[in-house]
């Protein structure tokens, strides 16, 4: 399923295509292609090393992270990972870019990836099942999810659950085609574009805070809600401006100019995990 | 031992000290006289920080005295080792390698170098300092390209920002072995000649045969097989998650 | 801190702790006094509770409840947390019994939940002087008081040996019914209660098994659930997931035949007026 969040991305320029393709060069992965023209997916194994991720060596090489630049980096049963490995994600996230110093020399690579991560509720992967009584008690389940420090958490802007294999067979509307929903995507990258023109910021994702107290405005009873949420839902402090971004996100998509309650509302609804239980 | 025999005996001795003395004279004579005539020759190459290329320039000293080969400027092991992989390729292409100090010299010396790519250059250098490549105008163009043994040019890592970097540095042309040809030539601007053997080379650089640079069509590449294989048409139900990664694609990079 | 210390004599003691062997000489009360004069139903069991043990323990605390019976438990982690919170949740009334201090709530983690219990009209009770601290001998003398405060013993699960069984047998020298829950001989959550049933405990498998024993309670109506102010926007969704079972998002979606950011969104909103309630990995079910 995350395999296919490729194909509504929007398509790459040729000056991406390139930085990709260097990036794999280096790595020397660019196999028999001489120019990767696709965004590239990437999913590594959870047993990778922090090298592996993040890049190094004693001459450093590109990492997963940087692989993934421009396109995906997908980590199926986040949980599973080394927990130092995830954490050395955080700097990379925010800067975009990871350096390594040597004794000799600083080496860089740009890591402009969309993280994609999966996790089960529990260990056994069965807790809510209605097929197959979970095995777990409540302290294995809450190790488990602890494995995923908060600040991580709080670097993942949507956080949605997922039927479990068994629907995942049931029958359903045929959905839309990959094309159809590009096109909303690009129509909605288009709209940040336009707004973003000579600020140096190209999509909501790359919002600081003060630029989303220009952007995010809310309307009163907006406010109300997001204040109702924090309390209600007990959300935590870091999860407000991932709401913003994302509120700002989905009015993009709706074509809107200013954010609607039904649009901090939907992103409420996409932060799940962050809940303190 | 009679007087006269041991008087004698130390004459001749002398002389012939004498002699062997004239004859290392001659001899470091011969060699001076044959080291003045060689210069140091320049090649250029080029490695990589990261995404960042470093002009590295690759000089070759040969002079008398006792046969050794050194590298230095901050090389790694992989170059270090080059030493071995270098003379036997040259010797595999029926050059007789003299035996010389050769000294390889890297430089900027400051900066680490790494890996075998720096092989090629480092024979060229060698084989220009030993009059084996002659006349030939080295300042725009670079090699790369790890050797091995019976003198073949094997592939190596990083081409592509390799050669967008020299062409930030005004370099011309581009020397690299024939398996990365088509990698480099992406770049416009630069002409990529692919080599398969140090013979090549050397041929190629004395003017004896002719290398066509290689070419390719980049906006063919860049346009073809865009189509991606996954299509979300094939996904049946799991709303929720398409919504989802509708969103993260609308908002992000 | 407003709490009140009632001694063995006082006329506020409550009568059915007065009754057993050791009773505490005074006790610390915070909260609802009231309460020590109802007839209650302490509910106990394992701290490392099953998935099985919570779906049934919550049901049989939900049913008290919803007959106005309030619930004593220990305020630990585990079937305690869950008897308390069930208790709130269906707006009953609930008494928790502390190892420790007031100023010294253990376990830490339940301090909200103590102060909640306090504010919803519950009751928070010690035999010991607000600044003492928890230690191991204080949760055994914690459980007899525990049983001490109701007319009844319900174990939801307990291990072969724990301090539950303890508990259990602590009520059952004080004259007080044991109910316990069976559960699978493959658990070993439920080797203790399956002990006890064993021994002589009762087995229930519904709250109505124990109301039947009591007549007071027996006539007592079951308050029906506030269901009726459901907003017309959202009966739609209300209506699907209209039942104790958690349904995921995405069978919400598909029942409803709604376009998924409405139904996230109807979700999010009712989330906010706790009309229903998300779990990780279970999905969403109504609230009230």
């Amino acid at each position: 399923m995350a395999r296919r969040i490729t194909s509504i991305l929007p398509d790459l320029s040729f000056e991406e295509a390139l930085e990709i393709s260097k990036i794999h060069s280096v790595a020397g992965k660019i196999g028999n292609d001489t120019l990767i023209n696709k965004r590239p997916f990437r999913s590594p194994h959870h047993t990778i090393s922090t090298t592996g991720l993040i890049g190094g060596g004693s001459f450093p090489k590109p990492g997963e992270i940087s692989l993934s630049h421009f396109g995906v980096l997908f980590l199926d049963e986040l949980p599973e990972f080394n927990k130092k490995t995830i954490e050395v994600l955080r700097g990379p996230l925010e800067d975009r870019e990871v350096t390594i110093s040597r004794a000799n020399a600083t080496y860089s690579y740009p890591c402009n990836f969309m993280l994609v991560a999966s996790m089960n509720p529990c260990p056994c992967g069965f807790y809510g099942s209605p097929d197959k009584e979970c095995t777990c008690t409540e302290r294995q389940r809450s190790l488990y999810r602890g494995r995923i420090s908060g600040p991580i958490l709080d670097r993942i802007d949507i956080q949605v659950e997922v039927p479990n294999v068994k629907y995942e067979k049931l029958e359903g509307k045929a959905g839309e085609s990959s094309n159809i929903i590009k096109e909303r995507v690009n129509k909605a990258r288009e709209i940040q574009l336009n707004r973003y023109k000579g600020l140096n910021i190209y999509s909501n994702a790359d919002l600081t805070p003060k630029m989303i107290d220009i952007v995010c405005k809310l309307s009163e009873p907006s406010k109300i809600i997001l204040k109702k949420s924090f309390e209600k839902l007990k959300l935590s402090a870091r999860a407000y401006s991932r709401i913003l971004k994302v509120a700002r996100t989905i009015a993009d998509l709706d074509g809107q100019k200013d954010i609607q309650s039904t649009h901090i509302i939907e992103a409420i609804g996409y932060r799940s995990l962050d809940r303190k239980e | 031992m009679t007087k006269e025999k041991k008087c004698c005996l130390i004459i001749i001795i002398y002389f012939k000290v004498q002699a062997i003395r004239q004859k290392i004279k001659i001899f470091k004579n011969f060699i001076r006289k044959e080291s003045d005539v060689k210069l140091v020759s320049v090649v250029k190459s080029m490695t990589l920080q990261g995404l960042e290329g470093v002009l590295v320039n690759v000089e070759v000293d040969v002079s008398g005295g006792m046969p050794a080969w050194n590298v230095v400027g901050l090389p790694d092991t992989a170059i270090k080792e080059s030493k071995e992989r270098i003379r036997t390729a040259i010797k595999n292409c029926n050059v007789e390698l003299l035996s010389r100090k050769y000294i390889v010299n890297l430089s900027p010396a400051d900066i680490r170098k790494e890996g075998a790519g720096l092989d090629l250059a480092i024979a060229v250098a060698t084989l220009i300092s030993i009059e084996k490549i002659k006349d030939f105008n080295t300042k725009d163009v670079i090699f790369l390209g790890e050797l091995s043994l019976d003198a073949k040019i094997k592939k190596i890592n990083g081409i592509l920002p390799i050669a967008l970097e020299a062409k930030k540095y005004g370099i011309k042309r581009i020397v690299l072995p024939a398996e990365n040809a088509k990698e480099a030539s992406v770049v416009d601007g630069i002409e990529v000649i692919g080599v398969n053997t140090l013979e090549e080379v050397i041929k190629y650089l004395n003017g004896d045969i002719h290398i066509e640079p290689t070419r390719v069509d980049i906006n063919g590449l860049f346009a073809k097989n865009s189509e991606d294989s996954f299509d979300f048409s094939e996904v049946k139900g799991q709303e929720s998650i398409k919504r989802a990664l509708e969103i993260a694609a609308a908002g992000r990079a | 801190m407003n709490y009140k210390v009632i001694n063995f004599e006082d006329i506020e003691y409550p009568e059915s702790l007065r009754m057993i062997e050791n009773a505490p000489k005074k006790i610390y009360a915070m909260g609802n006094i009231n309460l020590l004069k109802d007839e209650n139903i302490s509910v106990v069991g394992t701290r490392r509770i099953s998935d099985y043990g919570k779906r049934y323990g919550k049901e049989i605390c939900k049913d008290l409840v919803l007959r106005d019976i309030p619930i004593v438990s220990g305020l630990a982690i585990g079937t305690d947390t869950l008897a308390h919170e069930t208790a709130l949740r269906y707006g009953g009334k609930t008494i928790a019994v502390l190892p420790s201090g007031f100023e010294n709530i253990f376990p830490q983690k339940n301090e909200k939940l103590a102060k909640e219990i306090v504010e919803k009209g519950g009751l928070l009770v010690s035999e010991y002087s607000p600044e003492t601290v928890a230690d191991s001998n204080k949760f055994l003398e914690r459980n007899r008081i525990v049983a001490g405060l109701g007319i009844a013993l319900v174990v939801i699960e307990a291990l072969k040996i724990s301090g539950t069984s303890v508990t259990a047998r602590i009520a059952k020298s004080q004259g007080k019914k044991v109910f316990a829950l069976p559960g699978s001989l493959d658990s070993k959550y439920s080797v203790g209660t399956n002990n006890l049933i064993k021994n002589g405990a009762n087995l229930i498998t519904s709250a109505v098994d124990i109301v039947k024993s009591y007549p007071q309670f027996d006539n007592r109506k079951l308050k029906t659930e506030a269901s009726q102010n459901i907003k017309e926007e959202y009966k739609k969704i209300f209506f699907n997931i209209f039942s104790d079972k958690y349904l995921s998002l995405e069978e919400i979606i598909k029942k409803t035949g709604m376009p998924t950011r409405e139904v996230i969104t109807k979700l999010t909103l009712m989330e906010l007026e706790e009309i229903v309630e998300q779990e990780i990995g279970k999905g969403y079910r109504r609230k009230i």
